[in-house]
C-alpha cells in the first residue's frame, strides 16, 4: 500500500530525535560521508514513517532502523556504482551490536574518553594524528620520529588497549543485554 | 595483530578526537515528512516568516534561469504551434499550388540564384515595413546596389546620440528599413558614441536628481490610486539602512555605520548615507568590487569562469568591471567595450584584453550564444526561441535572430597556441555561402556575406545583418569594409533599448522585482507594469550619461524603496512575488522581501568575521568569494548556457550555514564581531544588544530579551558561550538572510 498516515502509536518527532543519532552513526561506520549520512538517515525515517509502524521497544525499533538504513545504503551504492561487501556490513552488524548498545553510541564514548586517558601520551598522540589531524601513517611516523610500520604496530596496539579496557568498563557496569529484535514492526510486512 | 579496518571504533575515536558531533536533523526530517504528507498544491519556493508575511526565497531574481519555468512552458506551446504551423502551411501549399500555380512560378524564377545563391531572400516579404522588391527600381539580385538609393542614417558627429535617443519607444514612428554606410575605418556612428561615451559631460539632462526622484514618486503613487491600494508605512530607519547597505555595497552595516546614520539628524539623512556610499572613497574599492561581481553575474553568469577548463578569465572581468564601477565610466561605453573586444582573455598575454571575457565562451561556430546573449544582457529580449522557430506569442519572426546573429559572424574565439587563454579575432567573413579563403572575385558572394537559417517548413532562408529596428548596414563581409560588430555596439549603445534594458535591470536590483518578469524578456508579449515610468527613467539615464550612479540614486532614495516589506493586513493584492517567476501585478506598494543573494551572503558573514572596522578591510578576497560562491551554481551544459543554483534553501545551503567553513570563523570566539564582543566592558544585556544590531540592525524585542534573559541566567558561567550560542542563532535566523 502506498503512503499512509502513521498510526497515532507514537510520536515521529520522538522517535526521530531518540534514533537519528545512531542511525547517522551507523551509516558513517558502513562508509558513508558525513553528508551522505545525513541524507540516508532522512530516507530511513522518511521510508519507516511512510507505512503504519508502532513503536514497541526502543532496541528493537533501533535494530529495524538501521536494517532500512542498511538496505537503503546497498541501494544508493547500487545507484553509484560503489562496491558492496556483504560480509564486511554483517561483521559489522555484529560488531554494532556488541559495543553500541541500546544507546546510539553515546555510552561507548563516555567510555571511549575515559580509556583513552589511560593510554601513553605517545599511544595518545598517535591517535589525534590520525584522527584528529587526519595525517597519514607515513606523516605519523616522521612526526613521531619511528619507522611506518612502527607507527601502525603503535596505533594497533593502542586500539587494542582501548577496546579491552571498554571491554573491562563494560563487564562492570549493569549490562544490557537486550537483543535486539530484528523482526520488523512494520505491520504491512 | 590485525590489520583489519575497525569502521566502528574508527567512527568513534574520529568523533571523540576531532570533537565532532552527530548532526541534529530532527528538523530536516521531520519537514520533510510533513512536505511528503501535505497536499501537494502549495505555493513553490515559499517561506512564511512570524509576522504573517510572505516570502519568496528565489535565490537571485536576476539569474536568467531562474525563468527557466517559462521558457520551458514556452518551449512546449512553441512545439504545439509548430504542429499546428506545419499542418496548415501544407495545406496551404497544396491549394496555393493548384490554384495560384503562376503566381508561385514567378516567385520561383524572383527568388532563385544562381551557384552559392540562398534559395530564397531573407525576409522583406516578413517585413511589413520595408519591400525593396516592390520597388521598380531596385534590383532584387543586388540589393546593395539598390539599398544605395535607400535613406541612410545621417549621423552627425556633433551631435549627441543620447541626444537623438531621447525619444521613448513607445511614441516613435515605426522605423523604416535603414541602412548605415561603410567607411574603412571606424564606422561614424562608432565614433560618435565613443566620442560622447569618453567625454562625461556631454550629459544632457536637465532634470536635477530631486526632480527624477519627485517623478518616480509621482508615477509609482499614481498606479496605487488606480488600483486602490494604499502603500505600506515607510520602513524604519535600520531596516532602511541594511537593505541600502545590503543593496549598494552587498552587505549588512557594521554596527558603527547604523549607529553612525541612525544618530543623525532626520533631514536629508537617506540623500547623506547613499552620497556616502556612491562617492566617499572609503566606499569605493568595496562598492566597485561588489558590482564588479554582480555585473560579471549579468554578463556570464554567476557559473562563468568557475571550472578550471573555462576560457573565461573571471578573476580579470571581475576587476575590469570593478575599474569601471571605480571610475563610474558612461554604461554605453563599457558596452561599446564589452562587444568589440578583440584580444586575448590571459592577463600576461601583449594583446591582454580583459573585455574579451564577455563574448569568449560564446562565439562559438555559429555564435549562437552571443547573438542571444548580447540581446538579453543590453536589449532585454529573449530570442533564443526565434533561433528555431518564430515567436509564439509575438510577431518577431525567426529571421530577427538571425539577422542579429550575422553581426558576429567576422569574430571568433580560439585558444591560444603558447599559453592557456583564448583569443577573440575579427576576420573577413565571405557568408556562408561563399568561400572565406578565396581570393577570387567570382567566387565571392557579390551580394554580401549571408547566414543561412532552416525554417520549420525546412525552407532555406537567408539573413544578412540587420538590427532590431531594421537598421541595415553594408552586407559585406570584408573587415576592411564594414566592421560588424563595431557597427552592432554602435547600434546598441544608441538604441533606446539599452537604457531601458539597464533600468529595468537596476531596478529590479534594488526592487527586488523589475517593470517586467523576467527583466530580460521585455517585448510586446511582456509589457511593463509601469511603461511611462520604465520610458522616462530610461530617458532620463541615457540623458546622464549613462550614469550609473544616479540612476542608483534616483532608485534608492525613491519613496517605494523606502517602504517598510510588511503589508498592510487588508493588502492582499500586492503580493507578486508569490508568484514568482510569474509574478505580476506589480505596484511596489511595499518593498518586497527577498532572499539575499550569495555574495551579500557571503560579505556579510566575511564582514562580521573579520574583526576591523575599516571599511577597506571588509572587502572579501575575490578568491575566496569565488570558491565558495562556486560550490552554489553550476552550468547546465544545454545551448542556451543556463545555470542551476543550489543558493535556494537548499541542503547545501542550510548546511553550509550551520556549520560551514565561514560560518565557523563567524561564530569563532576569537574572530570578528563576537571576540570584539566578549572581550569588551559591556554588560550581559549589552553585548547581547550590540549582537542583535550587528546581525539583523535591530535592537532585540522583549520578549527576544526575556528569553535570552533566562537562558544567561541557566548559564552564568559560561557567559562566552551563550554569547556564541546566540551570535550563532542569530546569523542562522530567516531573519539575518533575509533582505527585508
Amino acid at each position: 500500500m502506498a503512503s499512509q498516515p502513521t498510526t497515532p502509536s507514537f510520536d515521529a518527532a520522538k522517535l526521530i530525535e531518540t534514533h537519528q543519532t545512531g542511525i547517522w552513526r551507523y551509516l558513517r561506520s558502513l562508509g558513508c560521508e558525513g553528508h551522505e549520512a545525513e541524507d540516508l538517515t532522512q530516507d530511513t525515517f522518511l521510508k519507516v514513517l511512510q507505512k503504519p509502524f508502532e513503536d514497541y521497544e526502543p532496541v528493537a525499533t533501533a535494530a529495524y532502523l538501521r536494517r532500512v538504513a542498511h538496505n537503503l545504503f546497498i541501494d544508493f551504492c547500487r545507484r553509484h556504482g560503489r562496491r558492496i561487501v556483504t560480509e564486511e556490513i554483517e561483521q559489522l552488524d555484529a560488531q554494532w551490536n556488541q559495543w553500541v548498545k541500546d544507546d546510539s553510541g553515546t555510552e561507548l564514548l563516555e567510555d571511549l574518553a575515559v580509556c583513552f586517558q589511560k593510554l601513553t601520551p605517545r599511544a595518545q598522540q598517535a591517535l589525534r594524528l590520525r584522527y584528529d589531524d587526519k595525517k597519514t601513517r607515513l606523516e605519523i611516523a616522521e612526526i613521531l620520529e619511528i619507522g611506518e610500520h612502527g607507527a601502525k604496530n603503535l596505533m594497533q596496539r593502542a586500539k587494542q588497549q582501548l577496546k579491552a579496557c571498554i571491554e573491562r568498563k563494560q563487564k562492570t557496569d549493569t549490562p544490557n543485554t537486550v537483543t535486539p529484535n530484528s523482526t520488523t514492526h512494520n505491520t504491512e510486512e | 595483530m590485525s590489520d583489519k579496518p575497525d569502521p566502528i571504533f574508527d567512527l568513534f575515536l574520529e568523533e571523540l578526537l576531532s570533537e565532532q558531533t552527530p548532526p541534529d536533523l530532527s528538523a530536516r526530517i521531520l519537514a520533510a515528512h510533513q512536505q511528503k504528507t501535505a497536499p501537494k498544491a502549495q505555493p513553490p519556493k515559499v517561506a512564511t516568516i512570524a509576522n504573517g508575511v510572505a516570502i519568496a526565497v528565489a535565490a537571485s531574481n536576476s539569474d536568467p534561469c531562474d525563468s527557466n519555468t517559462k521558457v520551458v512552458s514556452a518551449r512546449t506551446k512553441a512545439r504545439k504551434a509548430r504542429r499546428n504551423r506545419f499542418a496548415i502551411s501544407m495545406s496551404l501549399s497544396l491549394v496555393l499550388f493548384l490554384a495560384i500555380g503562376g503566381l508561385s512560378y514567378w516567385g520561383v524564377t524572383n527568388f532563385v540564384i544562381p551557384g552559392d545563391q540562398p534559395i530564397a531572400d531573407n525576409d522583406p516579404q516578413k517585413d511589413p515595413q520595408k519591400d525593396p522588391q516592390k520597388d521598380p527600381q531596385k534590383d532584387p539580385q543586388n540589393p546593395i546596389e539598390t539599398n544605395q538609393d535607400e535613406q541612410f542614417v545621417q549621423v552627425n558627429p556633433d551631435v549627441s546620440p543620447i541626444e537623438t535617443n531621447q525619444v521613448t519607444p513607445d511614441t516613435r514612428v515605426p522605423k523604416e528599413t535603414t541602412q548605415v554606410s561603410s567607411n574603412n575605418t571606424k564606422p561614424a556612428v562608432v565614433q560618435a558614441t565613443l566620442a560622447v561615451a569618453k567625454n562625461q559631460p556631454s550629459a544632457t539632462l536637465i532634470q536635477s536628481d530631486e526632480q527624477v526622484i519627485q517623478e518616480i514618486n509621482t508615477l509609482i503613487a499614481a498606479a496605487w490610486n488606480e488600483s486602490d491600494i494604499q502603500p505600506a508605512k515607510a520602513a524604519t530607519e535600520e531596516e532602511w539602512c541594511r537593505r541600502t547597505y545590503l543593496r549598494l555595497l552587498g552587505r549588512i552595516p557594521t554596527v558603527d555605520e547604523l549607529k553612525k546614520y541612525t544618530s543623525r539628524r532626520p533631514k536629508d539623512k537617506q540623500t547623506w548615507l547613499v552620497d556616502k556610499i556612491l562617492s566617499d572613497k572609503t566606499y569605493t574599492e568595496e562598492f566597485a568590487s561588489y558590482w564588479g561581481a554582480r555585473w560579471a553575474n549579468v554578463l556570464v553568469g554567476r557559473a562563468g569562469g568557475m571550472q578550471k577548463d573555462s576560457p573565461i578569465d573571471r578573476e580579470s572581468l571581475e576587476q575590469y568591471l570593478a575599474s569601471h564601477f571605480a571610475k563610474n565610466t558612461p554604461y554605453n561605453y563599457v558596452v561599446q567595450e564589452l562587444l568589440t573586444a578583440t584580444g586575448s582573455t590571459t592577463p600576461d598575454a601583449k594583446d591582454f584584453n580583459p573585455a574579451t571575457n564577455f563574448l569568449v565562451s560564446m562565439l562559438d561556430d555559429k555564435a549562437t550564444l552571443a547573438t542571444s546573449k548580447a540581446c538579453e544582457v543590453f536589449l532585454g529580449q529573449r530570442l533564443q526561441c526565434i533561433q528555431c522557430h518564430n515567436h509564439p506569442s509575438n510577431d518577431w519572426q525567426q529571421n530577427r535572430f538571425w539577422q542579429l546573429n550575422a553581426f558576429f559572424r567576422q569574430s571568433d574565439s580560439k585558444k591560444n597556441l603558447d599559453s592557456k587563454g583564448y583569443r577573440i579575432a575579427d576576420h573577413d567573413f565571405s557568408g556562408e555561402g561563399g568561400d572565406a579563403n578565396s581570393t577570387n572575385s567570382k567566387r565571392a558572394n557579390p551580394n554580401g556575406a549571408e547566414v543561412y537559417f532552416e525554417e520549420l517548413n525546412g525552407r532555406v532562408q537567408v539573413a544578412y545583418p540587420r538590427f532590431v529596428d531594421n537598421t541595415e548596414i553594408p552586407r559585406s563581409g570584408k573587415l576592411s569594409e564594414v566592421n560588424r560588430r563595431e557597427q552592432l555596439a554602435s547600434l546598441i549603445t544608441t538604441s533606446n533599448l539599452l537604457p531601458k534594458a539597464t533600468v529595468n535591470r537596476v531596478w529590479q536590483h534594488f526592487l527586488g522585482i523589475g517593470f517586467t518578469v523576467p527583466v530580460d524578456d521585455m517585448g510586446p508579449h511582456n509589457p511593463p507594469s509601469h511603461p511611462e515610468l520604465l520610458n522616462n527613467l530610461a530617458d532620463h539615464f541615457a540623458a546622464s550619461g549613462y550614469d550609473f550612479k544616479r540612476l542608483m540614486k534616483w532608485i534608492t532614495l525613491s519613496k517605494a524603496y523606502g517602504l517598510s516589506s510588511q503589508a498592510p493586513a487588508d493588502q492582499f493584492a500586492n503580493h507578486p512575488e508569490l508568484n514568482y517567476p510569474q509574478a505580476s501585478g506589480q505596484l511596489f506598494a511595499r518593498y518586497y522581501s527577498r532572499q539575499m543573494e550569495a555574495e551579500q551572503l557571503f560579505h556579510s558573514l566575511t564582514m562580521v568575521a573579520k574583526s576591523s572596522n575599516k571599511p577597506l578591510n571588509i572587502i572579501a578576497d575575490a578568491r575566496d568569494r569565488q570558491q565558495w560562491l562556486g560550490q552554489f551554481a553550476r552550468k547546465m551544459g544545454d545551448d542556451e548556457a543556463s545555470e542551476d543554483t543550489s543558493f535556494n534553501g537548499s541542503i547545501s545551503q542550510s548546511l553550509e550555514m550551520m556549520n560551514g567553513q565561514l560560518m565557523y570563523k563567524a561564530t569563532n570566539k576569537k574572530n570578528g564581531v563576537l571576540q570584539g564582543v566578549i572581550s569588551s566592558k559591556m554588560n550581559p544585556a549589552e553585548k547581547v544588544d550590540h549582537l542583535f544590531l550587528a546581525a539583523l540592525s535591530r535592537h532585540p524585542s522583549k520578549k527576544e530579551k526575556k528569553a535570552i534573559q533566562q537562558i544567561l541566567q541557566k548559564r552564568q558561567h559560561e557567559l562566552d558561550l551563550s554569547l556564541q550560542d546566540i551570535w550563532w542563532a542569530l546569523l542562522n535566523s530567516n531573519e539575518f538572510i533575509l533582505d527585508h
